[in-house]
Parts: C-alpha cells; sequence; structure tokens
C-alpha cells in the first residue's frame, strides 16, 4: 500500500513538474505541446532514476518521500492550478469508445503480460533486475555483452518497478511511448492538413499498428524508437527551437543507438522545410537546460561505455557485433548489398505478413498492419500528387528506412526498426477515410482486423495466456524456470547460459544473483563463502564447477542449477 | 502592375508561354513519377512467378502506382481503382493473417 502511494505521488509529481517546465518551452501548437510535455515527463523520470541509482536510493521508501515533498512543493507553488483543463476531444463517439477500449485492453495486457521475450530476459532486464534488487548501480548488468546497450528505456521500465519492489507494471513503460507515438501521428496528421476527428482516427490506426502495439507490451524498445522517431518528425516539421530537436535526439539515442540510422531522413527534412518560419520558445534558457538535460540522459550510457570499455558504442567493434561464435549480427558500416537485401524482403513478403504470426519483434513479417499497409498505402499513393506535405513526409520516410535498410542485417526480425514508417500511411488512410464514406468503412475494417491481431504476440508459449491469467500477480511469470531455488535465497552465477536470465531475479525481485568469477573448485568456494550462497547456476562445461562437482562438495539439481552439500 | 480591383494583369504573351511550360512541367512530372513504380513492377515480374502475382501486395501496389501516376491528377477516376485496390489488399491480407491469429490466440490460451 505503502508503494502504491509513493507511486501515486512520485508520478503525479513528475506530471505536475513536466508541465511547469513545458510552460517556460511551449509551441502554442497544442498537439505539439502534448508531445513535447510527454517528452519532458520520460527526461523527468530518468533523471531522477539516474539519480537515484548513482546515489544508492532507489528504493520505494527513498522515492516515493522524494515524490511526496516534490508533489507539496508544486501543489503549494500552484502548479495544479495551471494544468490545463481536460475535456473531451471533439471526435466521433464510437471513436471515443474504441480509444477507451483500447485503453483497458493494454491495460489487463499490462496486468496479465509478463516479460518473455528471449533477447529481453537475457540482456534488456537483468540490469533492472539488479537495480531494484540493490536499489542502486552495481556495477553489474548482466553476463550478456549487449546488456551494455545504451537503457534509456529500461530506466522507466526500472521506474515502474521499483515502487511496488515487483515487475507486474513493468509494460507500463512501453505503454507510455505508445501514447506518445500516438500524440506525434495526431500533431503529424494536423501539420498534414487533416481535421481533429480526422487526426484522432489517424492516431487510433497508428495506435493499433500489430508491431507498434505489440512491442508496448513486451518490453521491447523498438517501439518506444519508433515513437521518438515520431516525435522527432512532428519538431522538425513544426520548426522549433534546435535546442528541442536536441532534446529529442539526446533522449532517442538514450534509448536506442539505431536512431542514427533514420537521423538521414530526419535531417533531410529539416533541409527541405528550411525555408519555413520558426517558432520560438517563450525561455530560451530552459529550451538550453532540456537540451542539455535530454543529452545528458541519453548520452549517459556512451560515457558509461566510454568509461568501463574505452568504447562509446561497445560492443559495437570496426567488425560490427557479434555473437558467440565470432558472426557479425549488426554492421559497423552501412552497405548496398544489405540496402538491396533488406529492401527486396520488405517489398516481398514481409510487407503482406504473409506467414508470420503478429509478433513483437515482427518475425518474418513487417507488423504494420491492414490499416496501414491494405488502406493507407494506396491512400498514399492517392495523394502522393495533391498534397505537398504528405509527399516532404514520404521523402523523409522513405530515406530514412534506407538509412536503417543499408545498416542492418536481413534477419528475420529487422522491420522492427523502422516501426516509425506505417504512421505515415496510417495518416494517408485517416485523411482519404475523412472525405470517402467507403474509405472510412474500409479502414474501420482494416482498424478491427489491427484490434485482432494485437491480442498477444506470438512469442507467447503454447497455452501461455491462460497460465498467466490463473497464476496469482505476485508469483506470475511467463515459464518457470526449472530448479529455481525458493524466493529469497541468493543464487551465483558462474557460467554458462545467459539466456532467461532475467526469471533468477523472480517477479519480486526476491532474490540476489551474485556474478562469481572463479577459475578453481578452491576459489569458487571461498566466493561463496563469504557471499553466503549455497545456489549455483552455471553450465556443467565450467571448470571450476566441474573441480567441485568431482571434489564432492557441489551437486546438480535441476536444469542448469546446482546447490552445494552442507559441510558434514 | 494591376487592372482596377487588384487583378493581375497578364503581359502580352505570358499566359501562353506559362501555359506550355505547365505541359512540359506535367509531362516531365509524369514521367519522373512513372520510373519507381515501372522499376518496381519489372522487379516484381522477374522474382514473382506470374500465378503468384495477384496474391503480391507490392505487385497490386505497383500496378496501383502506375495507374494513379498515369492517370490526370483528378481524384474522380482514381477513386473506385482506390477502393477496389484496398479491398483486394484486405482480402490478400485478410485470408492469411486472420486464420493465423485466430489459431495462433487459439493456441495461446
Amino acid at each position: 500500500m505503502i508503494g502504491l502511494l509513493g507511486m501515486a505521488a512520485a508520478n503525479a509529481a513528475t506530471l505536475l513538474a513536466a508541465n511547469e517546465l513545458l510552460r517556460r518551452i511551449r509551441t502554442d501548437v497544442p498537439a505539439v505541446d502534448v508531445v513535447l510535455f510527454l517528452l519532458l515527463r520520460f527526461t523527468l523520470v530518468s533523471a531522477l532514476t539516474l539519480l537515484a541509482l548513482g546515489t544508492g536510493m532507489f528504493t520505494s521508501a527513498a522515492l516515493g518521500l522524494l515524490g511526496a515533498a516534490a508533489l507539496a512543493a508544486l501543489l503549494a507553488a500552484g502548479a495544479h492550478r495551471r494544468l490545463p483543463r481536460l475535456r473531451l476531444p471533439d471526435v466521433h463517439p464510437l471513436l471515443l469508445v474504441t480509444a477507451a477500449l483500447l485503453a483497458l485492453r493494454l491495460l489487463l495486457q499490462v496486468w496479465i503480460f509478463a516479460p518473455v521475450i528471449p533477447d529481453v530476459l537475457a540482456y534488456h532486464l537483468p540490469k533492472v533486475g539488479e537495480w531494484v534488487v540493490h536499489g542502486r548501480m552495481t556495477g553489474q548488468i548482466g553476463p550478456d555483452l549487449r546488456a551494455n546497450f545504451p537503457a534509456g528505456f529500461e530506466l522507466l521500465e526500472a521506474w515502474w518497478c521499483v515502487f511496488l519492489h515487483h515487475d507486474v507494471l513493468i509494460e507500463m513503460a512501453g505503454v507510455e511511448f505508445l501514447a506518445l507515438a500516438a500524440a506525434a501521428a495526431y500533431a503529424l496528421a494536423r501539420w498534414v492538413d487533416l481535421d481533429a476527428k480526422a487526426a484522432a482516427f489517424a492516431a487510433l490506426l497508428v495506435t493499433l499498428t500489430p508491431g507498434l502495439h505489440l512491442q508496448a507490451t513486451a518490453c521491447l524498445n523498438d517501439g518506444a524508437m519508433a515513437a521518438l522517431t515520431l516525435s522527432t518528425v512532428v519538431l522538425i516539421v513544426h520548426r522549433v527551437h534546435p535546442g528541442l530537436l536536441l532534446f529529442a535526439v539526446g533522449l532517442a539515442l538514450g534509448v536506442k543507438p539505431t536512431f542514427a540510422y533514420v537521423v538521414p531522413g530526419l535531417a533531410l527534412l529539416g533541409w527541405m522545410l528550411r525555408k519555413e518560419p520558426r517558432l520560438a520558445p517563450p525561455s530560451l534558457r530552459m529550451v538550453a537546460v532540456v537540451a542539455a538535460a535530454g543529452l545528458l540522459v541519453g548520452g549517459f550510457w556512451y560515457a558509461r561505455n566510454l568509461v568501463v570499455h574505452g568504447n562509446p558504442i561497445y560492443p559495437m567493434t570496426p567488425r560490427g557485433i557479434t555473437d558467440a561464435n565470432g558472426a557479425v549480427t549488426l554492421p559497423s558500416h552501412p552497405g548496398i548489398d544489405h540496402l538491396r537485401q533488406n529492401f527486396e524482403k520488405f517489398a516481398g513478403r514481409r510487407l503482406m505478413d504473409q506467414g508470420a504470426e503478429p509478433s513483437a519483434l515482427t518475425a518474418f513479417g513487417s507488423g504494420w498492419g491492414a490499416a496501414a499497409v491494405c488502406c493507407g498505402l494506396a491512400a498514399l499513393l492517392a495523394q502522393l500528387r495533391e498534397n505537398r506535405r504528405l509527399r516532404l513526409l514520404s521523402i523523409a520516410f522513405v530515406v530514412s528506412m534506407a538509412g536503417v535498410f543499408a545498416s542492418v542485417l536481413s534477419d528475420p526480425w529487422f522491420l522492427r526498426f523502422v516501426l516509425f514508417a506505417p504512421a505515415l500511411p496510417a495518416i494517408a488512410a485517416a485523411r482519404m477515410a475523412a472525405g470517402r464514406r467507403s474509405v472510412r468503412w474500409i479502414a474501420s475494417a482494416c482498424a478491427g482486423l489491427c484490434f485482432l491481431c494485437t491480442m498477444v504476440p506470438s512469442e507467447m508459449p503454447v497455452g501461455a495466456l491462460g497460465d498467466l491469467a490463473r497464476q496469482p500477480w505476485r508469483t506470475r511469470v511467463s515459464f518457470p524456470l526449472a530448479g529455481l531455488p525458493d524466493p529469497g535465497r541468493p543464487v551465483a552465477f558462474v557460467d554458462g547460459s545467459r539466456a532467461n536470465f532475467y526469471l533468477l531475479y523472480g517477479p519480486g525481485f526476491s532474490r540476489r544473483v551474485a556474478f562469481v568469477r572463479a577459475g578453481t573448485a578452491d576459489e569458487l568456494r571461498g566466493q561463496l563463502r563469504q557471499e553466503s550462497i549455497r545456489d549455483l547456476y552455471s553450465s556443467r562445461n565450467s571448470t571450476a564447477v566441474r573441480e567441485a562437482m568431482e571434489a564432492g562438495w557441489v551437486r546438480r539439481s535441476v536444469g542448469l542449477f546446482f546447490e552445494v552439500r552442507p559441510d558434514p | 502592375m494591376s487592372a482596377p480591383g487588384g487583378r493581375p494583369v497578364k503581359p502580352p504573351g505570358v499566359g501562353y508561354n506559362s501555359r506550355m511550360d505547365d505541359i512540359a512541367r506535367r509531362r516531365l512530372r509524369l514521367l519522373t513519377a512513372l520510373v519507381p513504380p515501372l522499376l518496381l513492377l519489372g522487379w516484381r515480374l522477374l522474382v514473382c512467378p506470374l500465378d503468384l502475382l495477384w496474391r503480391d501486395g507490392a505487385s497490386i501496389l505497383s500496378l496501383y502506382a502506375l495507374f494513379v501516376v498515369a492517370t490526370v491528377p483528378e481524384n474522380r477516376s482514381r477513386q473506385p481503382v482506390t477502393i477496389a485496390v484496398m479491398l483486394l489488399l484486405m482480402g490478400v491480407y485478410g485470408a492469411t493473417q486472420v486464420p493465423l491469429a485466430l489459431d495462433f490466440l487459439r493456441q495461446a490460451w
């Protein structure tokens, strides 16, 4: 209960503070200001989480108290009186009902789903487990090299875990970014020339984009990256102060470095619109502060890698990022071959999602969904000649997609990097639907199909949904790790499989994981005694564990788990 | 230079020349616009078996793009074809995705 109160106070404080900051950098274009408000909220949460982690105050009590104090100060200063008045948007009632239904379903998905994607369990979330268990940065972020990637998104996930000391709400981070994608799509649609009703429909279609929607509740950061890309596009087309662009770019680079691949298209868009007048912010000083905050929050991970590994973009090497067998999984530089292969695959079976179930990682498909592909692309082609702004956006998006295609390998999941692109056909579909009843029916039918495709990601194991729903929330996991010790018992990770590593911490972060480096059985015994640990998670090929088994003081329990025999 | 009432007055000959320019520019724009869909369709014909072409979204879209850029820029002539293309794509997409999604939902539960 105290955790819940702390979470409510801290979230209310960040929302009020974001609104106070927004007053000093607002553009007076309401749709753009909503995007800026959400970006400010993410920056505040990220900065607070980083500070709390750095000072060892990343606990429910500390953040809750801090949140309550900040909330009291903001209320005393009258910040609540300066909040914009909430009123229902002027849109079709059916659209409002659909949006409410979608929001309810998202909350249900957040409540029921548990992290399941292998990448998420192997290298995205172990650092969240470390932070929440220890209440600070321990220097350990998980055994997988990819855990060194920038973790701006994980900061928000950790924020949603720390108050309840549980990961039941961890997917809220993705949902917040989905809201950002919807707000950005609305702002873009308004810029193109859509009225409020049509723009709201465009935002709904974007929210229902299967790849984007399923990412939101799967603890993946590609959806967040797409939302930040769309937000940056919104800021570019509205010609905001360059400081605000830096702010968004810094934040995006801190979430995922692949944002750099879309920058050529964004730069081209800025160049094409260079003659349009700029919007002046009320306070240049605050713009500078906000820009610095975005760059600091995003740049933190690169600075950390520079200090720890001597390479800001570690584990990227001149060859690229390699797997355990030395094969390149992400090249270090763009190539025409990649561009050609990826474009061929995209325009081949992937675009129509042929043979691909709806998945968060867009495996073997595009994840663009019926609304963007069936209705949106034809609508976009039909309207390109009559709307200059649609043309400009199309050029920029195609260049950004080319930037991504040239830089990544043709694996089954590469289209998750361009989940920002279906927003444009969705806007075109909404624009055409606004003028033609028949297109409105087709777009609505496509939206229905998207709703069906965004129920459950195909990464869920067979029967997982029923299992998840039947489990009590405190112990809910996607699949149990066989042999996992009881909650509260620490585990030593010695060597071996990094798969499912996050599951070692448990949904309530009840297990401490010690990273043990031991070459011999004696070293292992010494470290285990020092840490008072009796359970090991290791491969049998580990020299130290093998020697310990031969000496008879360690025995295998289940799977990759071993236990230390009690001293005679 | 303007006539009474603020209407601009064209210097002699300007209207004729600008109309010619307009036609030339429109032709050039049409030719440039035709290149990408033609390339895409040519490539689809090369890599996609003919019997599969109608079931392929990229082929349908490239044919449609050809139609769109080749017709005059009035919407009226495009509307029925646009709607037909949307329905065709929806049929193709739905025929594969609906059974897959339903089957997966059943399995996940």
